[in-house]
């Protein structure tokens, strides 16, 4: 008996042992590292940099996570239509995008515009009508960056009427408790915020100090004129047709454009510097676009003042452009450590930068640094296929320029010739969001001014010089998606990346489990048995780049036609002995790839094309290009060719065909970012985590930045999509849950230990959400939510680290919520999400920690 | 029993005995009796399960029936991996109504053959008499509702039938059906025969996403079409949304057609408690919404409360609402 209580006290005490362990989470030092690129690997950071400041919020391209987005975000977008005229209108609108960043923030983007819109018959051609149109308008944009935790604190410091309106009254509270993960109260917060949107940039210092760190302001005029006519009006006026008849409308609107946009922006940089920036641009182009697209209403139904979620079909939705461009960007520097930076301020962001231009020649006294100066003008055309199918959503965006680039900077001007193509394939749903691959292609030519024209500039370390690359964002991926993306990827770079690790697609227990249920099931009723999809892993990046040098081109242009072509072939998958007929006599070297070229060629519109078909006359495209290059004396010639090699609908024919005819190694790199999200087991999630950051690169190494890539960096600070936290965050280091029986050993309290860093007065504000941690992510429950002042944190063995320790039940816990003592007293798994702040303004990236609690007992979350 | 004015009431009480070879709330089936393998697959493996449900009714203006009973046998005998025998019956009993009398009925609900195995081969063929399988048809809440409220008649009953499954062994297949029968009602007229085809997709989207379309044409022009949803995270919950057409010719009724729309959802036992819930749309007859609420008394005992409401979706049909008790164990 004595030998059965012994091990039965043994048995008790390990399990006590273990159950005070409770749990740990430690994060790892990769996960908090700021991203670090380098040279031409930044190519895809600043993906649409190269467009220059005037692009601004167009770009963005929000993505709607799910219907919740279409209920309820939609109540920050509005626009005010006033009709003065039958042509002519005067619009007012406020418009709010979030959009999420690498490391958990959001980027809000409030806009505020008011401007007149004209629109009139002038004449017609054949019976269509030609329009004559006009539109001018005054923007104003404020970008911001915010998080969870920032939100809940700058609460503390507002008016109870502001705290109120902010969070709808208690409407914004309630929603966040009891709507799913994906809906972001941050798309409603502050409305009242976004009503001064107009009356924020900042014309004096005052003002421009209230800017928080990072903050964004811009103001900017924009107008255009354009001259259109449709030519399908004369079949929507009649109404035939049977698509018409179903209540599809179609247009089909040619229009000549003239636009332009000059825009002011304000970038605050740190305590004391600023960054102001000048841009403006002007395109003279044409445009034709067509669609057909229908609106149904859903949920029209649900109550009688609501008209109903809006739901648009497009099944066609296209649209071509080609203009002339000119852009101009200026950046200046302001220190306010330096008095006389203040008055060159002011006059800059009104637009006088004369006073900033002469203070900049002596900067280290004045505070006033001149960072560049930049001209662009050439050619752009872009060409845009849409699917819209309301819950699918699939685009295909290409766009080519080449522009003639001067650029002033603080160690005098050079001229660049730089050609660029960007292919972007996006497709979206309503289950999973978007993922998106997209291509960018990129050569640049130094050149020097030699009267109307330009020489190349043999100082150059490397004269002329492409750049391919492949980026990859994919927030929704699963472990057959990877597999896939890694495939792209070997095949993009040529690169083995043999530590990647071989994660399979699905889990063998749980697929042998579902084996012997299924097999031991009545066949039947199997169909409810779903099978196990593969793992879902948490989101995707990866910037993969193929640099080509001066000599490499020149090494490539000297090969045979021959090889050339075959290289392409190749490269298709093609085979056959028909590559000199095909090089000599061109695309109908192969009827048949011709004829499914033509044939296929009008489903382009709808995003469906044939790699077959189009391959014949890929190659004899490549073969001509390559003839070009070789002969091209003149820069600008040069810069044509490339870019007429470059601008294809296969990049990755491309990357793969000019890594197999090149005789020298191509220099290769390609870096990952990942985060783990959802239930994979922890040993899949640690492969996928260990993933982030991992870069591999070729034997033959990368170039460095050169001075035209500085600049384009530069640029892209003022970029909404590239918007993210410049300053060291501070960093949660680890978070143990445990049972503290300091007060109660027979009901002891939940314990939480931050381990953060050393903070100045020993104390630590943190951001604190109690979720309740089903496993259906169709409703959530919050059952705390606030921010809270940590005192008292002793060091932690390491001496650069503190501990903070609070509980989450017992007499000491935070908060008084009722609804989470009841929660808890009912047990079941609960989350965490934590972040920290030594002052409220800068706070750390979430970290995320689930438990099981149940009759006392604390465990982790059982795995499925 | 004591009179609600204007109201059905259906006291439920139901003894379910449910599929165990269905494993609702274990992870491997406990029919594995006698297996010979030990991975679970070949040997001889025997598996039964069943319901039996009793259900006192009382319908104050149109008391015809006052006291329902039914119950149903599964039965599977595995012989080795790739060939199995299955069956299930049901009884039905009722008492009470206008003259108080009884009646008793017992159906085959299914009697066939499987020659094959969708779990490790890419092919299975079932030969006997069963319900056509097509669309999802699967109602976890209260089976007895199936009765009250003759959702049958989108389904049919059990035929002879030929059905051949083609699978990828992960996540697609197929499953192609023929049956030949004798219409109800005209066993004078000489046999009919209808296809079915069924498409079974699994997405990984929200972590277990199962999409089914439907499609069955008989010979006479019946058609009948689905499309249904089945999202089974892991943890055990399971939402299923199905949309359900009949298209028969000259038919008359309100709407040239017979339409079901259901969302049902189970969810996973939390503190031995899960809750239940289940809505649908007939288009022709009503609105059913039933919340239920489970809890695990002994292992795999459960007791079981739901709540039923049944708004008319015409004036002249009255709305009610319904009260079930009713409690499941697994043999």
């Amino acid at each position: 008996m004595k030998w059965i209580l012994f091990i039965a006290l043994i048995f008790l005490e390990s399990r006590g042992a273990a159950l005070s362990e409770g749990v740990v989470v430690e994060f790892d030092q990769e996960e908090e590292t700021e991203e670090e690129y380098s040279g031409v690997e930044r190519i895809f950071k600043n993906p649409v940099l190269a467009s220059g400041l005037a692009h601004g919020t167009v770009n963005i391209n929000k993505s709607i996570d799910s219907l919740m987005e279409g209920l309820f975000y939609s109540l920050l977008d509005n626009e005010l239509v006033y009709d003065v005229t039958d042509a002519s209108q005067f619009k007012l609108g406020l418009k709010r995008d979030v959009h999420s960043t690498k490391d958990g923030d959001y980027v809000v983007v409030d806009r505020f515009s008011i401007g007149p819109n004209y629109s009139t018959p002038i004449s017609s051609v054949y019976g269509l009508p030609i329009y004559l149109g006009a539109d001018g308008a005054v923007n104003v944009l404020d970008i911001y960056l915010r998080s969870d935790g920032k939100r809940l604190a700058e609460g503390e410091e507002l008016s109870t009427w502001r705290m109120l309106a902010n969070n709808w009254f208690g409407i914004l509270p309630l929603l966040t408790a009891i709507l799913p993960p994906s809906f972001n109260p941050n798309e409603l917060y502050d409305p009242v915020g976004q009503l001064e949107t107009p009356f924020l940039f900042p014309t004096s210092i005052d003002a421009a100090q209230s800017m928080p760190i990072g903050n964004i302001r811009s103001y900017s005029v924009s107008g255009s004129i354009h001259l259109g006519l449709d030519f399908l009006h004369k079949v929507s006026e009649s109404g035939s047709g049977n698509l018409l008849k179903n209540g599809f409308d179609f247009s089909l609107p040619y229009r000549v454009f003239k636009q332009g946009e000059h825009k002011i922006s304000v970038l605050r940089r740190g305590e004391d510097t600023f960054w102001v920036g000048l841009s403006s641009v002007d395109r003279l182009g044409h445009e034709l676009s067509g669609n057909l697209n229908r609106v149904y209403f859903i949920f029209n139904k649900v109550a009688s003042f609501w008209g109903g979620l809006p739901a648009t079909i497009l099944p066609i939705d296209f649209s071509m452009s080609d203009a002339d461009v000119f852009k101009f960007d200026m950046i200046f520097e302001f220190d306010f450590s330096n008095k006389g930076a203040s008055e060159a301020f002011e006059l800059a962001v009104r637009g006088d930068f004369s006073k900033a231009e002469s203070l900049a020649l002596d900067a280290d006294r004045t505070g006033v640094r001149f960072h560049f100066r930049r001209y662009s003008s050439g050619s752009e055309d872009a060409r845009a296929t849409t699917r819209n199918l309301f819950v699918h959503r699939g685009i295909v965006d290409r766009y080519s320029s080449l522009f003639e680039v001067t650029t002033q900077d603080a160690r005098g001007e050079f001229h660049v010739l730089e050609a660029r193509s960007v292919l972007e394939n996006e497709d979206w749903d309503v289950l999973v969001g978007s993922e998106r691959v997209t291509y960018e292609n990129r050569a640049t030519v130094r050149v020097v001014k030699e009267g109307t024209g330009y020489r190349f500039d043999s100082s150059a370390h490397s004269p002329v010089s492409l750049v391919l690359g492949l980026n990859i964002e994919d927030r929704f991926v699963d472990a057959f998606e990877l597999k896939k993306y890694l495939k792209l990827i070997r095949e993009f770079t040529d690169l083995p990346l043999k530590t990647i690790p071989d994660i399979p697609i699905r889990d063998p227990a749980k697929e042998l489990r579902h084996k012997i249920a299924m097999h031991h099931g009545d066949p039947l009723k199997d169909v409810v048995q779903v099978s196990v999809t593969p793992t879902h892993l948490g989101r995707l990046g990866a910037d993969a780049a193929i640099y080509i040098s001066s000599e490499a081109i020149t090494a490539l242009e000297s090969q045979p036609k021959k090889a050339i072509g075959a290289a392409f072939m190749k490269a298709f998958g093609l085979s056959g002995n028909f590559v000199e007929d095909l090089v000599e006599s061109g695309p109908m070297a192969s009827f048949g790839g011709s004829a499914v070229y033509y044939l296929l060629s009008p489903l382009k519109l709808v995003n469906v094309s044939s790699s077959y078909g189009d391959s014949i006359r890929e190659i004899h495209k490549a073969v001509g290009t390559f003839r070009e290059m070789k002969k091209a004396r003149d820069p600008m010639e040069k810069a044509l060719a490339l870019k007429r090699l470059t601008d294809t609908e296969y990049p990755l024919i491309l990357a793969d065909a000019l890594q197999y005819l090149s005789p020298v190694e191509l220099p290769r790199s390609v870096t990952f970012s990942t985060k783990s999200k959802g239930r994979a087991p922890e040993f899949v999630k640690k492969q996928f985590r260990g993933m982030n950051k991992k870069q591999f690169k070729s034997l033959a190494k990368l170039p460095s930045s050169a001075r035209h890539d500085e600049i384009r960096e530069m640029l892209s600070r003022f970029n909404p999509r590239d918007v993210r936290e410049t300053r060291a965050k501070p960093r949660i280091y680890s978070v143990r849950v445990f049972l503290e029986k300091m007060y109660s050993v027979a009901n002891p309290s939940i314990a939480v230990e931050i381990v953060g860093p050393v903070t100045k007065h020993g104390s630590l504000k943190l951001f604190l959400r109690i979720e309740q941690a089903g496993k259906v992510n169709v409703g959530r429950f919050v059952l705390f939510e606030d921010v809270l002042t940590l005192k008292g944190g002793g060091l932690a063995s390491d001496q650069s680290r503190s501990r903070f320790l609070f509980y989450i039940s017992g007499e000491d816990r935070v908060g008084d919520g009722f609804i989470l003592d009841q929660a808890l007293a009912l047990g079941g798994d609960f989350g965490l999400v934590l972040s920290i702040s030594p002052d409220g303004e800068l706070w750390s990236t979430e970290k995320q920690v689930q438990f099981n609690y149940q009759d006392g007992r604390l465990l982790p979350v059982e795995k499925d | 029993m004591g009179t609600i004015p204007g109201y059905l009431l259906v006291l439920a009480i139901i003894l379910t005995a449910s599929d165990v070879c269905q494993g609702s709330t274990r992870e491997i089936p406990r029919c594995v009796l006698a297996s010979g393998s030990s991975s679970g697959f070949g040997g001889i493996g025997l598996c039964l399960g069943g319901h039996l449900e009793s259900d006192f009714l009382y319908r104050e203006q149109d008391p015809k029936s006052s006291y329902l009973t039914q119950g149903e046998v599964y039965t599977g005998l595995h012989i080795g991996s790739l060939v199995s025998f299955h069956a299930r019956n049901r009884l039905r009993s009722g008492h009470g109504g206008e003259d108080g009398r009884g009646f008793e009925e017992r159906t085959t609900r299914s009697l066939y053959t499987q020659f094959g195995s969708l779990s490790n081969l890419r092919f299975r063929l079932l030969l006997g008499k069963f319900l056509v399988p097509i669309g999802i048809n699967y109602s976890d809440s209260f089976p007895i509702l199936d009765w009250i409220y003759r959702r049958h008649h989108f389904w049919g009953s059990a035929r002879p039938t030929a059905s051949v499954s083609l699978g990828d062994l992960v996540g697609t297949r197929v499953d192609l059906s023929y049956t030949k029968f004798k219409k109800e009602l005209k066993e004078d007229e000489p046999r009919t025969e209808a296809y079915a085809i069924r498409l079974v997709h699994d997405l990984s989207a929200l972590e277990g996403t199962r999409l089914v379309f439907s499609h069955y044409r008989s010979q006479e022009g019946e058609v009948k079409m689905g499309v249904g949803l089945v999202n089974s995270p892991p943890g055990g919950q399971t939402t299923i949304i199905e949309w359900f057409r009949v298209v028969t010719p000259d038919y008359v009724g309100p709407y040239p057609f017979k339409q079901l729309i259901r969302v049902s959802s189970t969810g996973r036992f939390k503190n031995d408690t899960r809750m239940l819930f289940e809505y649908e749309d007939d288009l022709e007859a009503y609105y059913l919404t039933t919340m239920g609420y489970d809890h695990r008394v002994y292992r795999e005992v459960l007791f079981r409360l739901g709540v039923a409401y049944r708004r008319s979706r015409f004036d002249d049909m009255k709305n009610h609402w319904l009260g079930l008790v009713g409690m499941r164990f697994q043999l």
